[in-house]
């Protein structure tokens, strides 16, 4: 029993980790039977973690049709993202205009030069880590982790369009050099160029997005 | 009847109650700390227990209820922690939602109604009706939202809500003196009608600030509510 608990527990974040870097395409159909084989266990395991991440929304469970995992639905992760931008715009002008990011200055501009390394090596999931850790910083550095959350690293559909946007970046050095524009703005202590610098990163997305119109966001609705 | 319909009939009813309930929750006629058993609603809304308790699960789960063993559940105590966060979530959203309204001209199309909603605030206020009171509130600032469409979705706040509704709600019940929150509403508008987006941050924060600052004079009559240990805001 416990060992299988282990194993659900497994798959679950292997699965969730396969549908967050689009491994696993959406809107696209998956059995039981072929994670069984794929993981070499039985199926009873499989379908405890398949519930699970339906009950989180990862996947959906349709009865009689099978298991799916989720077109990325695009009205809620720009729903997502603008509650992302109403935070960033005012928490860091805050923490910015009371001084709290002076200690981290270093360490972010660290950050920055670490995931030029990544994108170099095209290693997209360590730049994504990276690109996370850089953001939650800032709230670390302020006392409101509580936001994290909020900045939709969580969601499973901003998520995977921000991954497909950094992945199909004609130039993803912009994501690097965006990230530079917003340590620069907050050395500097200027809300506007702070605010045009978010504003411009937070939208980066749509950017990349439309112009490569990607396979799937079409394939994937349903 | 075959099992499907049975089925779906339970879906139906666990709908319905785990709606009703939570609109009395966010309301405050079920008020936080009382106690409420799967007995009593099933026998008040003649379903079986099954429905019922899928309902009480759902609400236990988004931190409407505290489910405790077979002695039966309580409406959970207000935890003014998480609707610190929600008040400040908020305070983010509404002065980004200012400025998108600001930047729109559409706003100044507006400004009668808007202006209509704080007169019926003054009423609301002169004859006690507190939950009037709070639906005009409610009812003002989606205005704005609904303007630059950004309407809300209480799952911004996630199970954080539950808890910054009924403080909300009780903060204007117990205020000294509510007309500054009529005030406030005067200032946004104001704001607006100068075009100038700082004077707009400021009134708009000011007043999403409010709940904090009103809340030392609150707390003595809402304590009993309050889920006990280290309290923000004081």
């Amino acid at each position: 029993m416990a060992v299988e608990a282990i194993t659900t527990e497994y798959i679950y974040q292997a699965v969730k980790a396969d549908i967050l870097n689009l491994t696993l395409s959406p809107g696209h159909k998956i059995s039981e039977m072929n994670f069984a084989q794929k993981y070499g266990c039985t199926r009873g395991p499989i379908r405890y973690a398949f519930q699970r991440l339906s009950q989180s929304g990862y996947l959906d469970i349709k009865p009689q049709s099978g298991t799916f995992v989720p077109a990325i639905d695009m009205d809620h992760a720009e729903e997502v993202r603008f509650i992302r931008e109403c935070i960033d715009l005012y928490a860091l002008k805050q923490g910015m205009n009371d001084s709290a990011f002076d200690a981290i200055i270093d360490l972010q501009q660290n950050l920055i030069e670490q995931q030029t390394l990544n994108y170099l090596k095209k290693d997209y999931i360590a730049f994504n880590h990276l690109d996370v850790e850089f953001h939650s910083n800032f709230y670390h550095a302020i006392g409101k982790d509580y936001l994290i959350p909020y900045l939709g690293n969580e969601d499973i559909h901003y998520m995977r369009l921000r991954f497909l946007a950094i992945r199909d970046d004609i130039n993803p050095m912009n994501t690097i050099v965006q990230h530079q524009d917003i340590l620069n703005a907050i050395k500097q202590k200027s809300d506007t160029l702070l605010e045009n610098a978010i504003g411009t990163h937070l939208n980066n997305l749509y950017r990349i997005v439309h112009t490569s119109l990607s396979k799937d966001i079409r394939s994937g609705n349903p | 009847m075959s099992i499907s319909s049975n089925r779906e009939r339970n879906i139906f009813y666990t709908n319905q109650i785990y709606q009703d309930l939570r609109d009395k929750i966010l309301r405050m006629d079920l008020t936080p700390g009382s106690k409420i058993s799967e007995r009593q609603i099933a026998e008040q809304t003649e379903c079986s227990r099954s429905p019922v308790r899928e309902a009480f699960n759902k609400l236990s789960f988004e931190g409407f209820l505290d489910i405790r063993s077979k002695s039966g559940s309580t409406i959970s105590l207000i935890d003014v922690t998480k609707a610190q966060q929600a008040c400040y979530i908020r305070e983010c959203v509404e002065v980004a939602i200012a400025r998108l309204c600001l930047q729109c001209r559409k706003i100044y199309a507006f400004i009668p109604e808007l202006e209509h909603i704080i007169a019926e605030q003054e009423q609301a206020y002169s004859s006690n009706d507190y939950n009037r009171f709070f639906d005009l509130d409610v009812l003002f600032h989606t205005k704005f939202s609904a303007i630059v469409n950004r309407e809300y979705s209480s799952s911004y706040f996630g199970n954080m809500n539950v808890h910054y509704v009924r403080l909300r709600r009780l903060t204007i019940q117990y205020d000294p003196d509510p007309l500054h929150t009529i005030q406030q509403h005067r200032d946004i508008l104001d704001a607006y009608q100068t075009g100038n987006y700082d004077y707009l941050e400021q009134a708009v924060a000011t007043h999403m600030q409010n709940t904090k600052k009103v809340f030392h004079s609150v707390y003595p009559h809402i304590k009993s509510y309050l889920l006990p240990g280290e309290t923000p805001f004081l």
